[in-house]
């Protein structure tokens, strides 16, 4: 009898761990985002971390040659390149948060179209997704004294899991 | 002493002269300037400016009162401003006859004013925008105050600004119209972020007078279709305000072009369908990714319908501008997006770049076309703003055209050449038609040509057929039967 309720016990343990795995999964995926200047104002970002990010973006000292001397290093990414794991929590996180009109949209509607560097929890990117558009205006995005150029109204996104 | 006294009695008497004259030419126009003063100013050669006493205007009345000088049509200014205020069109072209109307009906008394439809002068306000407006005014710009010589645009035209609402700016103000926010579902289309306000302000700021900026039409009515309050713009909305425009086609209310100065990757089958269906003409920004769309399409741009023009950005040099996509099949034509002023909310002003600011450019000269030519098709603006394009070497591999937009070379073709071929209806057959310049009876045959839906807005409807074969439009107009020739080469 002991040995039927172990036998029956073992796949009701593995499928509650592996229940308790998907929930870990999708906590992994919850997360924020916030504008450079709000990543920086709320103290996310330090102001070389911002400086770093705009090297990054801009593709070098570009809009930024005050600031940043000729042989300016920016910080290093690490890692390098994201990770599928995170890449997908991002993605899943912006669908749930920017895509909520579109009923028909999917992860495979959302696109990281940069990567630039994760600074403690904080991960740069920019975003594309199907169903959103974007003025088609260039700006800039001032941040004590850095300068984030843009080409139209889409921006980096600081991503900050939970 | 008697010498002196009598210099003293010329001169009070040259000055009681000099009075006398002065009050004698007692101004007729509601902004005070002499007739001799206005003669000095350009305007229309066969139109008058009336504001009528308030139980008097309507189209009637004022039909009846100038009856006896040949009417074309009349147009009520600003109608939602109730301001009383009507454009009439005569059928002759004479500018002292037009002064020998204004006199002899200064003393109606159901007339406030009478005045001539003058064109655009800079105004002082409006000089110190001079410089700063290249895109209207520069070597490189698209020659609006040339365009302005043939007409500064019409309140009968509507615009539709797919964006983010349009703050009401001193110099927007008056050619604001009530639009729709897709955001909250109401009417409270106000601007919070620019971008929108920016459009409006490049289409149809005032421009003179008290006005500081001027856009490409200085009459139209701009009409918001708010679709966000942000830089995030969902398809769905957008979707919708197209939906919208197209709802109010064929109405009081019909907007006759829409400019989405905004771009996508990806698909969508319902912003597709809703380009597509829309019957009125579609101006959209070619996008800032600096990419060749042909190969890599972004949308709406990269659509290929005979109502949607896009447009690319060039600086003032009429180089592309280094962040505009352009697209030998995809992009249309260039236009001014480098360094571009325009209005902001709260009555501010800033210069941006884009070809978010290209495309309104474009929408503005569609404004301008459409003023001149009512029953004009979508197709046929098309057509004579790509046909009229100044040739760039430079942009010669980069669009449709090679070339960037001119609006004084588009409004006069569209005018002029839909107005090349003019016949009589003959007196015995209404289906006959007298060509004046072929000397022959042309038959309107029923299998060639069917009744088209005139603009319910024009007060004096002309009766119009659109040819199934070859799409050419002809309107009757008393006698006088008008075929509007649609250039292809582009469209």
């Amino acid at each position: 009898m002991k040995k039927l309720l172990s036998l029956l016990l073992v796949p009701v343990c593995l499928l509650l761990c592996a229940v308790g795995c998907g929930k870990n999964d999708e906590k992994t995926e919850e997360g924020n985002f916030y504008t450079v200047t709000e990543a920086y104002e709320k103290g996310y970002l330090t102001r070389e971390q911002v400086m770093s990010i705009a090297y990054y973006h801009n593709g070098g000292r570009s809009h930024n040659e005050e600031i940043m001397s000729e042989d300016y290093q920016p910080l290093l990414k690490t890692p390098e390149k994201l990770s599928e794991v995170t890449d997908k929590a991002i993605r899943k996180n912006y669908l749930e948060i920017y895509l909520t009109q579109e009923e028909e949209a999917t992860l495979s509607d959302v696109k990281l179209e940069e990567y630039n560097g994760t600074y403690n929890d904080c991960v740069a990117v920019m975003i594309e997704a199907t169903y959103i558009g974007y003025p088609q205006s260039t700006h800039t995005e001032k941040i004590d004294g850095i300068n984030i150029y843009y080409k139209d109204g889409n921006e980096i996104l600081i991503w900050r899991g939970l | 002493m008697k010498s002196k006294i009598k210099i003293i009695n010329i001169f009070l008497l040259l000055v009681l002269f000099v009075t006398v004259i002065n009050f004698n030419s007692v101004s007729i126009f509601a902004d005070g300037k002499s007739e001799h003063t206005v003669q000095n100013y350009n305007f229309e050669d066969n139109s008058l400016i009336v504001s009528m006493q308030n139980n008097y205007a309507n189209y009637d009345f004022i039909g009846n009162l100038f009856d006896e000088f040949g009417i074309i049509d009349i147009e009520e200014l600003s109608a939602s401003l109730n301001t009383n205020i009507f454009k009439i069109r005569f059928s002759f072209h004479d500018r002292e006859k037009l002064f020998e109307i204004i006199k002899s009906y200064s003393d109606v008394k159901e007339i406030k004013y009478l005045e001539p439809d003058f064109y655009g002068e800079f105004a002082s306000n409006e000089e110190s925008f001079y410089d700063m407006q290249w895109g209207l005014y520069g070597d490189n710009g698209i020659n609006a105050a040339d365009a302005w010589t043939v007409t500064l645009g019409s309140y009968s035209v509507r615009v539709g600004v797919i964006d983010t609402g349009v703050y009401r700016h001193k110099d927007i103000a008056e050619n604001l119209s009530t639009g729709w926010n897709f955001v909250d579902d109401n009417n409270k289309t106000e601007d919070t972020f620019g971008h929108g306000t920016q459009i409006a302000g490049i289409i149809g700021a005032k421009g003179g007078g008290q006005y500081a900026m001027s856009g490409v039409s200085k009459r139209v009515q701009i009409v918001p279709l708010k679709i966000s309050n942000n830089i995030y713009w969902s398809t769905s909305n957008v979707v919708k305000a197209i939906n919208y425009a197209e709802e109010l086609y064929d109405t009081n209310y019909q907007i006759d072009i829409l400019n989405l100065s905004g771009r996508w990757k990806g698909t969508s089958k319902s912003l597709y369908d809703a380009v597509n269906s829309f019957s009125g003409l579609f101006i959209c920004a070619a996008g800032n990714d600096s990419k060749d769309i042909d190969v890599e399409p972004v949308i709406p741009a990269s659509y290929d319908f005979s109502n949607i023009i896009t447009v690319g950005s060039i600086d003032q040099n009429a180089e592309k501008s280094s962040f505009s996509n352009y697209g030998k099949m995809a992009v249309d034509l260039f236009a001014p997006g480098g360094s571009i002023y325009s209005t902001r909310p709260n009555d501010n002003y800033l210069e941006d770049s884009g070809t978010s600011f290209a495309a309104p450019h474009v929408a503005g000269v569609a404004a301008l076309i459409y003023a001149k030519c009512p029953d004009i098709t979508a197709s046929a603006v098309k057509s004579f703003i790509l046909n009229s394009v100044d040739k760039v070497s430079n942009l010669k591999d980069l669009c449709v055209t090679g070339g960037k937009l001119n609006a004084y070379e588009a409004v006069k073709r569209a005018h002029t050449t839909q107005h090349t071929e003019a016949y009589h209806f003959s007196d015995k057959n209404e289906h006959e038609v007298y060509c004046d310049y072929c000397n022959h009876f042309i038959r309107m045959e029923q299998h060639h040509w069917q009744p088209r839906t005139s603009k319910a807005k024009v007060a004096v409807l002309p009766e119009s057929w659109i040819c199934k074969d070859c799409r050419c439009i002809l309107y009757r107009n008393g006698d006088i039967a008008i075929v509007y020739k649609e250039e292809n080469e582009y469209a």
